[in-house]
């Protein structure tokens, strides 16, 4: 029995019912032709039609045989901004992409079956139903595999929307253009020695959603996101820096840009990047120290240890064949026990923050996104989960005080993709008594300051290696800037390392990227980190060899 | 009769030329560009000795590039709906684009090298699997069955990818015409792709091992022994000890010796070492590791063409009708041989420029397979070869740190041993090495049989990323610089 049976002909068919806009399909609406006329046939997400379809696909999924089945439909248009060095002082190439898809997915008898495809027609809709079914229905041939989904409140008709000030596509592309034109020849107009990085690509993403599950859910979802996703600039060719704390994408619209002074920013970071360059350049005397760790890098950090080690399906080897597993291995003795960090350790995640890159009203399950402390006081206290995974941890913590709960992580980047467990908006909760940059570098009688870097994670999320843009201080000034500098941490150590962390003056927000699964997916989210002094951090020099 | 033989819903021939008349009977000034890409996966994948999830995924792909009459500027845009509305709408949006680039270029000097640019060539390759193409959803749940049984007897946890891939791809550019080409066809090929990995660590996770293959025909992946040369990786791994960081004779297997050359072949493309695009022009000052001084006749930087790099015994080459390696036909594909006895022999160029400047192709490199000559000597008898060495399954997480010698720095993953007197005696702790391939590919000792690597296609619509054939090799004075106990 096929369980995806549409031919070469069904998929011209589709095509062309899509073409006729009267047909039984939601109708393929031209986004693209939005820039400069108003299509007639715009089926906004919120039309009665989209539901009708979403109801189909599971109808025909519970038909077939599901125990449960829900089902997501995107379309999604982006515009990316992207220039070669030799023109963005001029002009700005725009490159914009429109995708409908339409995901299926059904539970039978523990199984997970998963169909997609382009087209929102009613036959596609029946037809994916039924094939998600047969999918779980295959598998579950094999050995016994159980699924206890935890429970959510029903959402009917909810509907949700980024709050954003401008709508990047309601923006035309000329402004924008000219905007990022004016913006770097700004920039290249202080000094001839300060370059932006070749190929800088600014992003803009709308993406409809509408979410339908068997359980009677259902939601739809108009969501933004905004910002620069490559790019930087570099003084003489030696240095560079970037402007990742005010651009890195977000949930937020063209006001991202525009509520900025975006020229005072750039200007003060060609003065940063101008004095760094001033100072004497020195090899690594390879040892550790005492260390500054700028905003920037802490955030990657987070990312990619903590952020990533307490996705509740890698901790349990869910990703061990793909971006691997993780050091927090055992949630059932380590939660609510394991030592993650120093006391002044606290990481907030949650998908409702403000203008957070994964800021949603309803995750890819229809939960609503609670906020949830993750680490607290340096203690693990929660783990990133979904619905089926937070099952997991009641199965593996029967005595526990309280029943879990999906805490909203379950996500995917479009409809075509099934939704896993992505990494939440973080939050490093900052020092309550004031404590500025400039004082945790003033504390420093011997020690090193890193201002940028790109420390990545090994296969557990444990021992962690980077190249840095490291500084010697000596009694609380900087003094030189090392050459070829590097790091080696380990994340239990390294986080429990901490001596002092800034306030919240010294908060800045960038954003990270959840990229897991076969096939590999890419979820964005928000970091919201400050400063950080260590004890005893491993500085190295990257180009030794043994 | 099962799906396939119903017919794949991926476009056919004819299917995409519909598409192609449609977008052209749309565009009424300049040139036109369309490129469609459509696709169907089969994917299955397994965590803790059960199936996951199981999908079937399809999706299209038309992009729409309209050029101006004077080809000097361009506008692309993208949509995976292939009605007639959204393709009109697309074709317009590529040409508000295209003029708004016109206007731009039009302050700067016209390029008048197009009229002298040599033909582009398409060659015909092998890239289709009947056997793939036959295999149904049932196949591939049976199959996972069997690839988690071995390990769970062991009371090991297996996970594992599985994924069977079918698509088309079709391409037509009438901008050839200003570029001399009087009469350009549209270039179709269907195509299939399969993968296999698997990866089995102990329940406590204090061992893994990991194997995995990738072919255009399924029929050339033995899921059997990939989980089982995991499982043997995996209890062999159990319960590893450390030694000190240093200088160690390796013993690389083939997927260990890819992390190596993936530095030499990739990078981004314009990026890769073997590419010259970045550095073609004299105020691009950047490091290369092939590059020496700036040809003043010919405009761009001389390299180190001619001049042996590595180890006489290795020669770098594809061939687009190689059958094991499957590459995809692109333009300006050729048989090209970027390394010919330790020897640089070829640069790749970017086309434009190679068309017009140097009269000739210089190839596609990063994503085609590519083969890289090898020995006869196998794994068994490299260790037994060696007095005191390491054996490398395979790197993790590989970077270059110096874009001028490749220096590059990485770690060891599932499944790393010491070898003494000729014998495989301890588990080890995983290791960070810090090394350029130029070095490394330097001091090879022996040569295994080439064999065919895991290279699996990561974006769905980018067909061009097929297999490589690479051998093992045992290589003198690598260098370890750290150690890590992630298991």
């Amino acid at each position: 029995m096929n369980s995806i049976n549409t031919n070469r002909r069904k998929f011209i068919q589709q095509s062309g019912a899509a073409l006729g806009g009267a047909s039984l399909s939601v109708g393929a609406r031209s986004l693209l032709s939005q820039d400069d006329q108003v299509d007639q046939n715009f089926q906004h997400i919120g039309n009665s039609r989209v539901k009708q379809l979403a109801l189909l696909a599971v109808d025909a999924a519970i038909s077939a045989g599901a125990v449960y089945a829900d089902v997501r439909l995107t379309h999604q248009k982006e515009r990316r901004f992207s220039a070669a060095l030799s023109s963005m002082v001029r002009n700005w190439n725009s490159f914009d992409s429109e995708a409908m898809t339409v995901g299926v997915r059904s539970l039978v008898d523990g199984y997970w079956g998963f169909a997609s495809s382009p087209f929102w027609t009613q036959e596609e809709m029946i037809r994916l139903g039924q094939a998600s079914v047969n999918l779980g229905k295959y598998n579950a041939r094999g050995k016994e595999r159980y699924v206890d989904m935890s429970t959510r409140p029903v959402v009917e008709n909810g509907h949700w929307i980024t709050p954003v000030g401008i709508n990047p596509m309601d923006v035309p592309r000329e402004e924008i253009s000219d905007f990022l034109a004016s913006l770097y020849r700004y920039g290249k107009n202080l000094d001839s020695s300060f370059n932006p990085i070749d190929f800088t690509t600014h992003s803009f993403i709308n993406q409809d959603k509408a979410f339908a599950a068997s359980d009677g859910s259902y939601c739809t979802q108009c969501l933004t996101l905004s910002g620069e996703i490559f790019g930087g600039w570099i003084y003489q060719g030696k240095i560079s820096g970037n402007l990742q704390e005010y651009l890195s994408p977000r949930g937020m619209g063209w006001e991202l840009y525009k509520s900025q002074p975006l020229r005072e920013h750039l200007r003060a970071l060609y003065e940063e990047l101008k004095e760094d360059v001033s100072y004497p350049v020195k090899p690594v005397d390879v040892r550790r120290y005492d260390t500054v760790i700028a905003a920037e890098v802490v955030a990657r950090l987070l990312s990619s240890s903590i952020g990533a080690a307490t996705q509740l399906d890698r901790a349990l080897d869910y990703e061990a064949n793909s971006g691997g597993t993780s050091y927090i291995n055992d949630p059932a003795i380590m939660l609510g026990e394991l030592g993650i960090g120093g006391g002044q350790l606290t990481i907030n995640a949650s998908r409702d923050t403000v203008g957070g890159a994964n800021t949603v009203g309803w995750d890819d399950e229809g939960v609503v996104p609670q906020p949830f402390v993750l680490i607290k006081d340096g203690v693990l206290n929660n783990f990133q989960t979904t619905r089926e995974s937070a099952g997991w941890l009641n199965e593996l913590k029967p005595g526990s005080n309280s029943v879990f709960r999906s805490n909203g992580c379950a996500a995917a980047p479009e409809a075509m993709y099934l939704p896993m467990t992505h990494t939440p908006n973080l939050a490093l909760v900052p020092n309550s008594t004031g404590t500025s940059e400039v004082s945790l570098i003033s504390g420093l009688k011997n020690g090193i300051l890193v201002k940028s870097g790109n420390i990545s994670m090994d296969f557990q999320q444990l021992n962690g290696y980077g190249g840095i843009n490291a500084f010697e201080v000596k009694n609380g000034k900087r003094t030189s800037r090392l050459a070829n500098a590097g790091c080696l941490l380990r994340a239990p150590e390294f986080w429990k390392s901490i001596i002092n962390i800034g306030d919240s003056s010294t908060m800045k927000r960038f954003t990270g990227n959840s990229r897991k699964g076969e096939p590999p997916q890419d979820i964005l989210f928000s970091i919201d980190a400050v400063p950080v002094a260590v004890r005893d951090l491993t500085i190295i020099d990257r180009l030794r060899k043994a | 009769m099962n799906r396939y033989q119903q017919g794949g819903m991926f476009l056919n021939r004819d299917e995409c030329q519909n598409i192609i008349d449609k977008v052209y009977a749309f565009a009424k000034w300049g040139y036109t560009g369309v490129t469609i890409s459509s696709w169907l996966n089969g994917e299955l994948r397994w965590a803790r000795n059960r199936t996951s999830h199981a999908s079937d995924r399809c999706d299209v792909r038309v992009s729409i590039t309209r050029t101006s009459d004077s080809a000097n500027a361009s506008g692309t845009c993208v949509t995976n709906q292939t009605d007639d509305i959204s393709l009109e709408a697309v074709v317009r949006a590529a040409e508000r684009r295209c003029v708004e680039r016109e206007n731009f270029r039009s302050m700067q000097p016209k390029y008048n090298g197009w009229n002298t640019m040599i033909p582009l060539q398409r060659p015909d390759t092998k890239i289709w699997s009947d056997a793939t193409y036959a295999v149904t959803p049932e196949d591939r749940s049976a199959v996972a069955v069997m690839l988690t049984e071995s390990a769970e007897k062991k009371g090991m946890l297996s996970a594992g990818y599985l994924e069977m891939r079918m698509g088309s791809h079709a391409s037509m550019n009438n901008l050839e015409m200003y570029r001399g080409d009087p009469t350009p066809l549209m270039d179709y090929q269907r195509l299939t792709q399969a993968q296999c990995s698997c990866t089995v660590r102990n329940s406590i996770g204090t061992g893994s091992g990991w194997a995995g293959n990738s072919s255009y025909d399924s029929s050339r992946i033995n899921g059997s022994e990939i989980t089982q040369r995991a499982l043997d990786k995996c209890i062999k791994s159990i319960n590893p000890v450390r030694i000190e960081p240093g200088r160690y004779t390796v013993i690389l297997e083939p997927q260990a010796v890819y992390g190596l050359i993936e530095g030499l072949m990739q990078g981004g493309d314009f990026r890769a070492p073997l590419s010259r695009i970045s550095n073609e022009f004299p105020n691009n000052t950047s490091p290369h590791p092939f590059w020496l001084a700036f040809d003043e006749a010919l405009q761009v930087h001389k390299t180190k063409l001619g001049l042996k790099i590595i180890d006489e015994r290795i020669t770098v080459s594809h061939f687009p009708d190689d059958p094991d390696l499957g590459v995809v036909s692109q333009d300006g594909l050729k048989e090209i041989t970027w390394i010919k006895n330790g020897v640089l022999t070829e640069l790749h160029h970017d086309h434009e420029f190679a068309r017009s400047r140097l009269q000739r192709l210089t190839g596609r490199l990063y994503r085609p397979g590519f083969r890289v000559s090898g020995g006869t000597t196998t794994i068994d008898e490299m260790i037994a070869k060696t007095e005191r060495g390491l054996l490398v399954t395979r790197f993790s997480g590989v970077e270059q740190l110096d874009s001028n010698t490749m220096l590059g720095s990485g770690v060891t993953r599932d499944g790393l041993w010491l070898i003494e007197k000729g014998v495989v005696t301890k588990s080890l702790w995983n290791m960070r090495f810090t090394e350029s391939p130029l070095f490394a590919f330097n001091q090879i000792d022996l040569l295994g049989i080439p064999q065919p690597i895991f290279r699996p296609v990561v974006d769905p619509y980018d067909f061009s990323i097929t297999p490589s054939i690479v051998p093992a090799m045992k290589i003198n004075d690598f260098s370890f610089t750290g150690l890590l106990d992630a298991i």
